[in-house]
């Protein structure tokens, strides 16, 4: 196997950025120059560093090692933190699961360094120089720190080296130093990463997935394939978490199914549910729907050998005394329907009227999604269904059945200035005006003030359908002052568009 | 007995349970009629029809109008649960060694919902189906507004509320041609604006697959599938599978589809709806510009339960219900003339029973 060598282009130079164990043995360093490294190493494999591809890599780790923690902050480029706050006794202690952890990393061909502490900054600083996996017990991270170069704090390169000149070298020795002094001389920043290396500061991280509320999980000895082996893992989990719901009184909304496979790759499911859900039976049958959308995306490949139900988003539910009627299920059931078409065609999919304090048509009512708490809207869309639609659906003129999803222009002969149409054009067709109502003038938002009045008409034409047409700009400003004219349509002549259908 | 006959919220069950009664008695006179007998309701259980469609007329046509009367006097009465009907009846049951007389659940004749207008629910056979498809389709995309407007008609007939609501399945090309329904005009058709949820699938075998899982659910009013043409998915078979689901479970099911052809179809009513004038306002009758009350003009282009032939409906949103625009039509039902071959059963149907059916209205 040939020496190997990654290089980059930066400033105009090809440089070596990454060097095999081979090469390095061989005498070659980073930072040395494409065209010297190969005149230097005859036999030496060079190729261009392709930094997107380690960060997707890292990326997919960093999916891994949710299998230890919900909480796995990246810290590019090659590093990992894990806050096992909490999970090490599921893994025999913190020693374990750091043994467990580099082992399997091994096995896939990583080569990785740990260290455990009570403080981010301190790990990160303890795997900054080649050394023994260790655990550092709280209170003793300045002993643990001092000894260490440094080059481990990660300054920029002016600081470094002007410490290095200065003789600071060690860790140890820039705590010796008077903190005002330092401060003085080298800014706040070099205190704040000397208070985090030591302990004493936290340095904070930024989680890259959302933290459940809930997570159970399944380790599974011999990996599983089969669609149903994992649906009665799956249907366990579930089981198993009905118990903590209902002892929080609340029902799951969000929820994710991790699937983690042997060989590293992540398989993740996400269903949203319009009701709080808690009986095993309905979770699994969302995520079926949900894992058969996926089809050939998930793929099973070597076997998953943990299998991870977390629970994300949850809305109190309190138990309800029902009876023997059964029309409270009813309500269940049409809620457990929109679930399992939610799931399988997608959140987006299943819409729900809305209506807005609006006279734009296109604004007073639409659609919105049913599932997905996270746009919020669904609570005041209800409330304010529940309020208007009594009060002001009978007060307005008629409104069109169907709505096109836009005004499409229709070219229209009517009678000017201002009446109503005659024949029109609409999708290449001609239609003749049997009969015309009309017309009724909704105007702009004030606060668009690009968006003129329009003149809406409903029309029958002679086979005897219905639509909704209407004009926007006027043909003569003076007789209409109000009806400013849209810059697209042709000068001097209203825009007519075709905007819905009556029944 | 007759307590319980007059219970039933339509005719045609009854008929099948007296004659079933009949063929037991005629097993003991003659084997060959009861080969025949048992034969026929074999027919009619494959074919989801009474069993007198397939025998010669007789004087079984009088319950049929007794019922289309009932349920067409009491407007606004929901569907009915399915099953209530075979709970009347524990004395067609057990029929020892002839099992197969006995009318399973799923062959037997739906209930049927009225329309409000006696006339009509008699040229429809004694009401809309309450359970099960039924069939809509249009020639042109552009007659989307009538295909909606009967559609959201039915819906208000069949009782739709933010409790019982509506699911409206649009594949995304549907919607793309005919827009999406809009909220604010649900109140023509009395429909409050919160009781459609509206699934828009992005290919029609979604739609299709959403259709099924809601025709199994009984919390809902009306279940609408609305595609476009003649795909092949909702052919003979796919539309027989959506029946039986939605049959099973007594789930109205409505096909909606724009600009297709007629085309053999599982469901027991198909109907075709195309654009027509509207009423005059009644109280400004000298506005002739003013467009007034919808029309629906019917094309009953293939039906289980009564002729084919075409009606003009007026859906009047005041009292909620339909009435007859023209009656009868040119072209109407007595004499119509039939569906295209297509439509039509395999063998002729007798023609003594069906006059008797027009009777009731």
């Amino acid at each position: 196997m040939l020496p190997l060598a990654l290089y980059q282009s930066a400033a105009n130079a090809n440089r070596i950025t990454a060097v095999c164990e081979r090469a390095e043995a061989q005498g070659l360093a980073t930072g040395a120059g494409l065209s010297e490294a190969r005149a230097r190493f005859p036999g030496l494999e060079t190729l261009l560093a392709e930094p997107s591809e380690d960060r997707r890599l890292l990326a997919a780790i960093a999916d891994w090692c949710d299998r230890y923690t919900p909480l796995v902050a990246l810290d590019p480029p090659f590093g990992l933190i894990l806050d096992i706050s909490g999970c090490a006794h599921l893994f025999g202690g913190e020693r374990a699961l750091m043994d467990d952890l580099l082992m399997r990393l091994f096995h896939q061909g990583f080569l990785a360094r740990a260290a455990i502490a009570g403080s981010a900054g301190t790990a990160i600083a303890l795997i900054g120089v080649p050394s023994q996996p260790v655990v550092v017990r709280a209170g003793e991270e300045r002993a643990a720190v001092s000894q260490l170069p440094v080059s481990v704090l990660r300054l920029e390169p002016e600081m470094a080296s002007l410490l290095h000149r200065l003789g600071l070298k060690t860790i140890a020795s820039l705590l010796d130093q008077p903190r005002a002094g330092l401060a003085r001389r080298f800014g706040k920043g070099l205190l704040r990463v000397l208070d985090e290396a030591t302990g004493l500061a936290e340095r904070p991280i930024s989680p890259r997935r959302p933290v459940p509320q809930l997570i159970t999980e399944r380790r599974l000895f011999e990996p599983i394939t089969l669609e149903d082996d994992v649906a009665r893992v799956l249907l366990a989990l579930a089981a198993r978490m009905k118990g903590d719901l209902q002892a929080r009184g609340i029902g799951a909304r969000t929820m994710e199914l991790s699937l983690f496979r042997v060989d590293g790759v992540v398989n993740r499911a996400l269903v949203a549910a319009a009701r709080p859900v808690r009986e095993p039976d309905t979770v699994a049958r969302l995520f079926k729907e949900r894992l058969k959308s996926l089809g050939d995306e998930l793929d099973a490949g070597f076997g998953y050998d943990l299998v991870k139900l977390c629970v994300y988003e949850t809305e109190r539910w309190d138990d309800l005394q029902t009876d023997l009627s059964g029309k409270a299920e009813t309500g269940a059931a049409f809620a457990h329907l929109v679930d399992r078409i939610g799931a399988r065609l997608g959140a987006r999919s299943v819409l729900a009227p809305c209506l807005r304090d609006s006279w734009q048509p296109e604004r007073a009512a639409g659609w919105q999604p049913v599932l997905g708490a996270a746009d919020g809207g669904e609570g005041p869309s209800r409330t304010r269904q529940g309020t208007s639609e009594a009060a002001d659906a009978p007060s307005i003129a008629p409104r069109p059945l169907r709505m096109l999803v836009r005004p499409e222009p229709i070219e229209a002969s009517f009678a000017i200035p201002d009446g109503a149409p005659i024949s029109f054009r609409w999708r290449r067709a001609l239609y003749r005006v049997r009969k015309a109502e009309g017309p009724e003038r909704i105007a702009g938002e004030w606060w668009h003030e690009d968006r003129p009045a329009r003149d809406y008409f409903r029309i029958e034409d002679e086979a005897g359908r219905h639509f909704w047409l209407f004009r926007e700009g006027a043909r003569d400003r003076d007789l209409d002052p109000d009806f400013v004219l849209t810059t697209g349509s042709a000068a001097g002549s209203p825009a007519w568009y075709m905007h819905g259908l009556f029944a | 007995m007759s307590a319980n006959i007059s219970s039933l919220p339509s005719g045609p069950a009854r008929i099948t349970r007296q004659d079933s009664g009949k063929s037991l008695y005629s097993c003991h006179i003659d084997t060959k009629s009861t080969l025949l007998e048992s034969l026929r309701s074999q027919i009619a259980r494959i074919e989801e029809k009474p069993a007198t469609w397939f025998r010669d007329g007789t004087g079984d046509a009088g319950a049929k109008p007794k019922g289309a009367g009932q349920s067409a006097a009491s407007p606004g009465h929901g569907p009915e649960e399915p099953g209530t009907g075979e709970d009347d009846f524990p004395s067609s049951g057990p029929v020892s060694g002839m099992g197969r007389v006995r009318q399973d659940r799923r062959c037997t004749p739906h209930e049927a919902i009225s329309l409000g207008d006696a006339a009509v629910d008699a040229a429809l056979g004694g009401g809309f189906p309450a359970g099960g498809l039924a069939e809509l389709h249009g020639d042109e995309a552009r007659d989307g507004g009538s295909l909606a407007g009967f559609a959201m008609a039915l819906a208000a007939r069949f009782g739709a509320s933010r409790d019982r609501p509506v699911l409206w399945i649009s594949e995304r090309p549907a919607i793309h041609e005919a827009g999406l329904p809009y909220p604010l005009g649900f109140a023509a058709f009395s429909v409050p604006s919160g009781a459609m949820t509206l699934v828009c699938a992005r290919r029609l075998d979604d739609a299709i697959w959403a259709a099924e899982e809601a025709a199994a659910c009984k919390a809902l009013a009306l279940v609408v599938l609305e595609a476009r043409g003649n795909p092949r998915q909702l052919g003979l078979e796919g539309t027989r599978r959506l029946h039986v689901r939605a049959h099973k479970a007594g789930v109205p099911l409505l096909l909606v589809r724009q600009s297709a052809e007629a085309q053999s179809t599982a469901a027991p009513l198909r109907l075709r709806i195309g654009p027509a004038q509207a009423r005059p306002v009644a109280d400004l009758a000298d506005q002739r510009r003013l467009v007034g009350a919808p029309v629906f003009p019917l094309s009953i282009e293939k039906n289980r339960s009564a002729r084919t032939g075409r009606i003009d409906l007026v859906w009047s949103s005041h009292d909620r219900s339909f009435r007859l625009a023209a009656w009868p039509h040119a072209g109407s039902l007595p004499g119509a003339r039939h569906a295209e071959a297509s439509d039509r059963p395999d063998h002729p149907r007798p023609a003594g029973a069906h006059l008797a059916f027009r009777r009731a209205g």
